[in-house]
């Protein structure tokens, strides 16, 4: 019986790593673009957010190091992603749309990889050197990523 | 199936974890043994998940047989223009086209492109962009297959891209975002109208490009830098030579570029003499007439401006012919997003096609609705001032895009 009960709280804990619905009220969070902890970029503010934005956008394709990026979204629709597109992109979501077809069109390049939580998107970023993506600032404080900037 | 395992251990996990909470302590050290074996067995399942993922794309249904990325989409196009001549006279037609893009990452620095499409439309010169004939008569479809690029390309960095094979020429502001589907459609500038023989600058070409972009300082500036060398897929005995720089300034959203090229234009002998109706002329407002192979240098400046609620386009080109008159050609065409999802657009077209054949003015109005992320309606009407016919024309087009 307290097994059932355990197990009863913890999963209306959620899964460790997920986002609580409880969240995601628009404006109360604080999100954080993070790289891989060997990314060897260093600057921030407004330079660093222009530079994410294009390699996002994949207006450019490496890192000023010479290192292929390999940006990573979040679920169309999600907080996190309405909130990148507004603090870092500075675009509407039918501009980003637009933006897509008009890359497809000219080089047929398609939207980064798209993944369904922060917990995710901080393996992806562990996981490779060039990686970038965003997540709720809580969750940036993992082994093998760091924080570039928050938004 | 890998999901359901997943979700199956992450249960598991929790079950396990429940258990260590009320366990005995003595047993606790083999249920952190367990655990500790669930998560790797997690771990390791959510990997093979990852790979799969990773080799087949979120949404493709294709596996690529030795590709490390394979991505295909494409979009489907139809217009319906209806023409309604000062002179009474009116006349119509519809064109599909549906292309298809696939994108092979075949090795790190290596890529494949293809674009094949299929079009199916009435018989009239929009019909068919990459031979396009004079008839006028409707009512007798004509369909094919075109691939307007195939190129493999290597690119290592930013700065350097080399193209080989079929790829489109970086001219014109509409021409690299359009492509094809725009000479199935009026949303070309009549500088980019068939035929090839009136077009100040080759659309696309077989050959080689090469080409990349800088960065610029810090806030975003780009510099950008394309040439080429190619000839015409339906004119493979000159070359065309040209190229383009370009600098894009971040903080006024706006990208300036000059372009410069050259070649021999290609000979369409048997298209001789006036438009034969109001259907060919707005396609193509200026006769071809024979001989027309010469000789020819060109030179343009174009801007585009890409704001959150307005787009802006504008361009001008100027070609220096050998034989012949010289062409100047140029538009200037604004988008207002009345709401993210509608647009409303002008545009004042310009061209005098050289060899006294006259001069042609065009205004477009627009209407643009993207009902979805990849639904676009449009509704366009235009009044072409001919330089031949004896009357004006005005034109309307209703049409949808649809992309995947």
């Amino acid at each position: 019986m307290k097994s059932i009960l355990c197990v009863t709280i913890l999963l209306s804990a959620g899964i460790p790593g997920e986002r609580h619905p409880a969240d995601s009220a628009a404006g109360r969070s604080s999100y954080a673009v993070i790289v891989n902890e060997k990314n060897g970029y260093g600057e921030s503010g407004e330079a660093a957010k222009t530079l994410i934005k294009q390699l996002f956008l994949k207006e450019l394709k490496n890192w000023p190091d010479g290192e292929k990026a390999k940006p990573f979204d979040q679920k169309g629709g999600s907080d996190a992603s309405q909130a990148f597109q507004k603090g870092v992109l500075g675009m509407s979501k039918a501009q980003v749309a637009r933006h897509w077809l008009n890359m497809k069109n000219r080089q047929g390049t398609t939207p980064p990889k798209s993944v369904s939580s922060d917990r995710k998107v901080v393996k992806y970023v562990a996981k490779y050197k060039g990686a970038l993506g965003f997540v709720k600032a809580a969750a940036a404080k993992k082994k093998g990523v760091k924080v570039l900037f928050t938004f | 199936m890998h999901l359901r395992a997943v979700c199956t251990l992450q249960y598991g996990l929790m079950a396990v974890l429940a258990s260590l909470m009320t366990a005995p302590a003595i047993a606790q050290e083999d249920l952190k043994k367990e655990l500790e074996e669930l998560r790797e067995r997690v771990t390791d399942l959510e990997d093979t998940s990852d790979e799969v993922d990773e080799k087949l794309g979120s949404r493709a249904l294709a596996k690529a047989f030795s590709a490390m990325e394979l991505s295909v989409g494409g979009h489907i196009v139809n217009v319906f223009p209806f023409y309604d001549g000062e002179d009474s006279s009116t006349g119509g037609h519809y064109a599909m086209f549906t292309e298809l893009f696939i994108r092979a990452q075949v090795a790190d620095n290596w890529s494949l492109m293809a674009t094949p499409g299929f079009y199916a439309a009435s018989t009239t010169s929009q019909a068919d962009p990459n031979n396009p004939s004079i008839t006028k008569s409707l009512g007798s479809p004509t369909h094919g297959v075109l691939t307007t690029r195939a190129y493999l390309e290597y690119s290592d960095s930013d700065e350097l891209r080399v193209r080989a094979g079929v790829f489109g020429t970086p001219h014109g502001v509409i021409n690299r975002l359009y492509f094809i589907p725009s000479r199935l459609m009026m949303q070309t500038p009549m500088m980019e109208r068939p035929f090839t023989a009136n077009q100040v600058y080759a659309q696309y070409l077989a050959g080689v490009s090469a080409g990349g972009k800088l960065r610029v300082g810090e806030a975003g500036d780009r510099f950008e830098y394309d040439a080429y060398v190619g000839v015409e897929t339906d004119d493979p005995a000159d070359q065309e030579i040209g190229g383009r720089v370009a600098y894009h300034s971040e903080a006024l959203s706006t990208t300036f570029s000059l372009n410069a090229g050259g070649g021999r234009r290609p000979d369409f002998t048997s298209v001789t003499g006036r438009p034969s109706s109001f259907n060919v002329a707005v396609a193509n407002p200026f006769p071809v007439y024979s001989n027309s192979r010469n000789r020819y240098l060109f030179y343009g400046i174009e801007t585009e401006t890409n704001l959150e609620k307005a787009v802006i386009k504008t361009q001008l080109y100027k070609s220096s012919e050998e034989d012949l008159q010289d062409k100047i050609g140029g538009f200037a065409q604004g988008t207002y997003f009345v709401t993210p999802t509608v647009g409303l657009t002008y545009r004042f077209d310009y061209y005098n096609a050289g060899h006294n054949r006259g001069i042609a003015r065009e205004h477009g109005f627009g209407l643009v609705w993207d009902v979805a992320s990849n639904v676009r309606f449009q509704l366009q009407g235009f009044h072409q001032q001919q330089p031949v016919l004896d009357a004006d024309l005005n034109y309307i087009l209703a049409g949808f895009s649809v992309a995947f």
